[in-house]
C-alpha cells in the first residue's frame, strides 16, 4: 500500500516548557485510509495537527507528506497536498460569499477563471452546498460553514484531507451533516482522511485509530481492537459506545456475555440468544 | 424564586419591515429549586427564551414572573439589576466574556457589581474557586493562562459568585471532551442539590436531559411543543424523532429490546443504570422460573 | 441610526446594478466635481434631470429613496435658512421683525442645497447598487496603476474584503459579550464615568483577545490555502468594461461639457 504520511520519531517541545508535548511519534497513514486521532484536550493531538500542517516544527523526527520531507523550503510544497478544515467555522472563512471563498484557494494557485469555475461548481455539489453559492457566510450555519470549508479545501483538489477537530464547535445536526458529507466524500472519491477529534462518532468511522495520551501513541488499531481496552480508555478520559459499556456492565453483573459490542444490533441479538437458551433450559 | 410565564410573545425589531417571530404562545412554569432542561434544535427559540430570565429580553406580548417581579409586554422595565443578581446567566462558552488581569479580579467583578465589598469578595474568592472545583493556585494567574476548560470554570465561577438563586446555562459543556463534560455536569447537579439552586439548561444533548433534568421543555420553531418529566418525555419515542429530535441511546436500546423480545418495560429507561437493572430483572425472572 | 440608508445594498439587477463598479466609481468622483459646476437654473435643471434618471434607471423606488434622506433632511434645511438669514445681496423680499430677506439669498439656499441633495443621493445611489465587495474591487482596479511607485494596492483591496467579510460576526460578537457581562451586572447604558470605562473595559478587552484570535486563525487558514501575496495569483472576481460602461462615461462627459458651456 502506498503510504500518504509518513511520521518518525517525531518529539516537539514548546520554548518555555519543561515537558515534551510530544513524545517519540511514529505513525503512517495509507493512501485512502480514514484515520482518527483522538486523545482529550491536552494528549498532544492539536500539537501533531500543527506539525502535520507545517505551522511547528518537530524538535526532533521527520514528517514525510506524499514523499516529500516536511522541511521550511518545502512548506509550499506540502501544504499543495493537504486539505485542512479547522475547527472554528468563522475563522477559516475568507470569501465574502461562499464562492468567494471556495474562489480563494484557487485564486492563490493562479488557476484559470473557466477552470476556476467548474471546480467551485463541482466542490459546492460535492458537499451540497450549491444552493447557497451567493450566500454570505452569517447568513449560513455552523455545519453549512464547515462543509464550505470542506469544499474549499477539496476544490484545491489535495491528495490528503485533514479534519483538525473541524465538529467540536458544532451542534448534533452540523456533526452530522459534516461526517455524512466526509463519509460520502471517501465513498466517491477513495480520499485519504486524517481527523483529529475526540468525538466518539468519528473514532467509529475511522479505519484505523491512534490514541494519545501526555503526548504519547499509547494505542493504535480498527475501532473495534481500541474500544477492548475499555477502562483504558475510560481513564483517559474518553467515551465508551453505549453499547460497549452496557456489554461490559451486564458481564459484571453475570450475564454471560460472549464479547463486547460496538452496536446495538450486536448486543441486542446476543441478548436475545441467551434468553432464549436459559428460557429454554427451563422449560425443559 | 418561581418562574412563570404565561402567552409571552418576542418579536425582534419589532415595527420594521425586518420583524420577526422568535417566540409565542410560551407559557413556562419553574418550580423553585427544580432541574429544568430546555431541548430544541439550532433556531427553535430557545436562546430567546433564556434571556427573557433575566430581563435581557422583555416579552413583546404577554407576562413574564420571576419571583418578586413581574415584567409585562409594552412597560419597559428599568430595574433590572436585582434581578439579574438573583438569576446568573451563563452563556454559550463563557470563557469569551473574561476580560480581568487575574481570576480572582474576574471572579469578583460580578458581585462586586451588585455591591458586595472589594475585601469581602477577595475573602470569598477560594470558596467559588473550590465550587467549580479549581485549585487554590490559579487564584493570581491571568485567566488567559489557562487551558480552556479551566477558563470556563473561571467564567462559571464568576457567574456563581453573584450567588445566583436561579443558574442558566446555555449550552455549558460545547466543546469539552467527554471527562470535562461529566465533571462540568455533575458540579451542576451537585450545586443543585447542595445548594438548593433552580437550574436551567438549555441543551442539544438529550443525554444529559434524560440523566439530570427533573423536567423537560422541548421547543420547536419558536414555541413550546412538549413538556414534562423525563419519563413522559421519552416515553413516546416516535413523537421525539418526528420533532427531528435525536433520541438517548438508553431509551433506543430499550425500544430495541422491547421489540425483540416482544416486551414492554413498564418505564423508560434514561440511564444505563436503568437499562442495567432492567435487564437484570428480566434475566432473573427467567432464571427462577 | 435607525434609517439610514446609505451603505446599504438592495439586491436587483437594474441597468445601474450591472454597471461595472469601476464605471460607478468614477461616474460618482466625476459627478462630485461636476456638481460645483452647477450654478443656475439651467445648470442646475439638467443636473437634476441627469440625477432622477439615474435613480430612475436604478429601479430604486423613489419613497425608498425619500424614507433614507429624512435623516440627512434637516441638515438640508438648516443650510437653506443659514443661506437665507446671512446673504445680503439683490433685492428685498420682505422684512420681518427687523430681519431682512433676500431674493438673491433665498435663490443662493435653494441650490446649495439642491446640490447638497443631489450629492447624497447619488453616493447613496451607489451604495445601493453596488455591493461593498464590487466597490473594493472597483477601487482594487481603478488603483492599480498606483503599484509601480509599490503602492500595496492588492494588500488594502484584500484588508478591505475580509474587513467587510467580518464587521457582521464582530457585530454578533459584540452583541454577545455586551448581553454576558450585562447579566454579571454591568450597565452599559448609565452610571458614573469610572462605572462606564469599567464596562467598556469589560467588552473591549474580550472583543480584541478574540479578533486577535480570529486573526491568527485566519492567517493560518489563508496560508494553508496558499496564500503568498498577489504574485502568480488569478481572480475569480474580473470585471468586465461593456459597451454600456463606456456609453455611460461618455454621458457623463457631454454632460460636463454642457454644464460648463450653459453656467454664467
Amino acid at each position: 500500500m502506498e503510504v500518504a504520511v509518513r511520521v518518525e520519531d517525531v518529539s516537539f517541545q514548546y520554548a518555555n516548557e519543561q515537558t515534551y508535548a510530544l513524545q517519540n511519534i511514529s505513525f503512517q497513514v495509507y493512501k485512502g485510509e480514514w484515520v482518527t486521532i483522538v486523545g482529550h484536550n491536552g494528549s498532544g493531538k492539536s500539537t501533531l495537527a500543527k506539525l502535520l500542517i507545517g505551522l511547528l516544527p518537530p524538535t526532533s523526527g521527520t514528517i514525510h507528506v506524499c514523499g516529500i520531507p516536511l522541511s521550511e523550503e518545502t512548506i509550499w510544497d506540502v501544504r499543495e497536498q493537504l486539505g485542512i478544515v479547522f475547527q472554528n467555522p468563522d475563522n477559516q472563512f475568507v470569501g465574502t460569499t461562499v464562492q468567494d471563498d471556495v474562489a480563494f484557494g484557487l485564486e492563490n494557485r493562479g488557476i484559470q477563471k473557466e477552470e476556476m469555475k467548474k471546480r467551485i461548481n463541482e466542490a459546492l455539489k460535492k458537499v451540497r452546498m450549491e444552493d447557497f453559492i451567493h450566500h454570505e457566510p452569517h447568513r449560513l450555519s455552523g455545519g453549512q460553514k464547515q462543509r464550505v470549508a470542506i469544499a474549499s479545501a477539496i476544490a484545491l483538489q489535495p491528495n490528503v484531507i485533514i479534519l483538525d477537530e473541524a465538529t467540536s464547535m458544532l451542534d448534533p445536526s452540523g456533526k452530522k451533516e459534516v461526517l455524512h458529507v466526509m463519509q460520502s466524500l471517501r465513498r466517491e472519491h477513495d480520499m485519504t482522511v486524517i481527523s483529529i477529534t475526540h468525538d466518539l462518532n468519528e473514532v467509529a468511522k475511522a479505519d484505523r485509530v491512534i490514541v494519545m495520551n501526555k503526548g504519547k501513541i499509547v494505542l493504535e488499531g480498527t475501532p473495534a481492537h481500541i474500544f477492548s481496552y475499555g477502562e483504558k480508555l475510560e481513564e483517559m478520559g474518553l467515551d465508551l459506545p453505549f453499547s460497549l459499556q452496557l456489554s461490559r456492565r451486564l458481564k459484571s453483573n453475570g450475564i454471560p456475555m460472549t464479547a463486547d459490542h460496538l452496536t446495538m444490533e450486536g448486543l441486542v441479538s446476543e441478548l436475545w440468544t441467551l434468553y432464549s437458551a436459559m428460557s429454554n433450559i427451563v422449560t425443559k | 424564586m418561581d418562574i412563570v410565564f404565561r402567552d409571552v410573545e418576542h418579536r425582534y425589531q419589532i415595527n420594521t419591515p425586518f420583524e420577526k417571530r422568535a417566540l409565542y404562545d410560551i407559557h413556562v412554569d419553574i418550580r423553585s429549586g427544580s432541574y429544568v432542561a430546555v431541548i430544541g434544535h439550532t433556531g427553535s427559540g430557545k436562546s430567546t427564551l433564556l434571556q427573557h430570565f433575566n430581563g435581557l429580553l422583555q416579552p413583546t406580548k404577554g407576562t413574564a414572573h420571576l419571583g418578586d417581579y413581574t415584567i409585562v409586554a409594552g412597560k419597559k422595565e428599568k430595574q433590572l439589576k436585582p434581578l439579574r443578581k438573583k438569576v446568573g446567566i451563563v452563556f454559550q462558552f463563557p470563557e469569551h466574556q473574561l476580560f480581568e488581569e487575574t481570576v480572582e479580579k474576574d471572579i469578583c467583578f460580578g458581585p462586586m457589581n451588585f455591591g458586595m465589598s472589594e475585601q469581602e469578595a477577595k475573602a470569598r474568592v477560594g470558596e467559588w474557586l473550590a465550587l467549580v472545583g479549581l485549585p487554590e493556585e490559579v487564584r493570581h494567574k491571568s485567566p488567559f493562562a489557562l487551558s480552556g476548560g479551566q477558563m470556563r470554570r473561571v467564567a462559571i465561577a464568576g457567574v456563581l459568585a453573584m450567588e445566583p438563586e436561579v443558574l442558566v446555562l446555555d449550552e455549558p459543556t460545547a466543546g469539552l471532551d467527554p471527562r470535562g463534560r461529566k465533571e462540568m455536569m455533575d458540579m451542576f447537579a451537585n450545586l443543585q442539590r447542595q445548594k438548593k439552586m433552580t437550574i436551567v439548561l438549555v441543551t442539544h444533548s438529550m443525554e444529559e436531559a434524560a440523566r439530570y433534568a427533573d423536567d423537560i421543555i422541548i421547543m420547536h420553531r419558536g414555541t413550546i411543543v412538549r413538556r414534562g418529566t423525563p419519563e413522559q418525555i421519552f416515553r413516546n419515542v416516535d413523537d421525539l424523532i418526528h420533532l427531528g429530535l435525536d433520541v438517548p441511546e438508553t431509551v433506543l436500546f430499550q425500544r430495541a429490546i422491547e421489540q425483540k423480545f416482544g416486551i414492554q418495560f413498564p418505564e423508560p429507561c434514561l440511564t444505563i443504570e436503568d437499562v442495567e437493572r432492567s435487564l437484570q430483572t428480566l434475566f432473573t425472572r427467567v432464571k427462577r422460573i | 441610526m435607525n434609517g439610514m440608508i446609505i451603505g446599504k445594498y438592495v439586491p436587483g439587477d437594474s441597468l445601474i446594478h450591472r454597471l461595472d463598479p469601476r464605471t460607478k466609481l468614477l461616474l460618482m468622483f466625476i459627478y462630485v466635481f461636476i456638481v460645483f459646476l452647477a450654478n443656475n437654473g439651467w445648470t442646475y435643471g439638467i443636473l437634476t434631470l441627469f440625477t432622477c434618471l439615474l435613480l430612475f434607471l436604478s429601479r430604486i423606488p423613489f419613497s425608498f429613496m425619500m424614507r433614507g434622506l429624512k435623516p440627512v433632511l434637516w441638515v438640508i434645511v438648516f443650510t437653506f435658512f443659514l443661506h437665507v438669514l446671512l446673504t445680503k445681496e439683490g433685492h428685498i423680499v420682505f422684512q420681518w421683525l427687523g430681519i431682512e430677506v433676500y431674493d438673491k439669498a433665498i435663490q443662493q439656499g435653494a441650490f446649495i442645497s439642491l446640490r447638497f441633495l443631489l450629492l447624497i443621493v447619488v453616493t447613496t445611489l451607489l451604495t445601493l447598487t453596488t455591493t461593498p465587495i464590487e466597490v473594493t474591487d472597483g477601487m482594487e482596479s481603478l488603483l492599480s496603476p498606483l503599484k509601480k511607485w509599490n503602492v500595496p494596492v492588492h494588500e488594502l483591496a484584500l484588508m478591505m474584503s475580509i474587513s467587510l467579510r467580518f464587521i457582521p460576526t464582530l457585530m454578533e460578537e459584540t452583541e454577545k459579550i455586551m448581553k454576558a457581562q450585562t447579566a454579571r451586572g454591568v450597565d452599559f447604558s448609565s452610571g458614573p464615568l469610572q462605572e462606564r470605562m469599567k464596562a467598556m473595559t469589560a467588552l473591549l478587552v474580550p472583543l480584541f483577545i478574540s479578533a486577535f484570535k480570529r486573526a491568527e486563525e485566519l492567517a493560518v487558514a489563508m496560508e494553508v490555502r496558499g496564500y503568498r501575496g498577489s504574485q502568480n495569483r488569478t481572480k475569480w472576481r474580473e470585471l468586465t468594461w461593456g459597451r454600456i460602461d463606456t456609453a455611460f462615461m461618455l454621458f457623463i462627459g457631454l454632460l460636463a461639457i454642457a454644464l460648463w458651456l450653459l453656467r454664467s
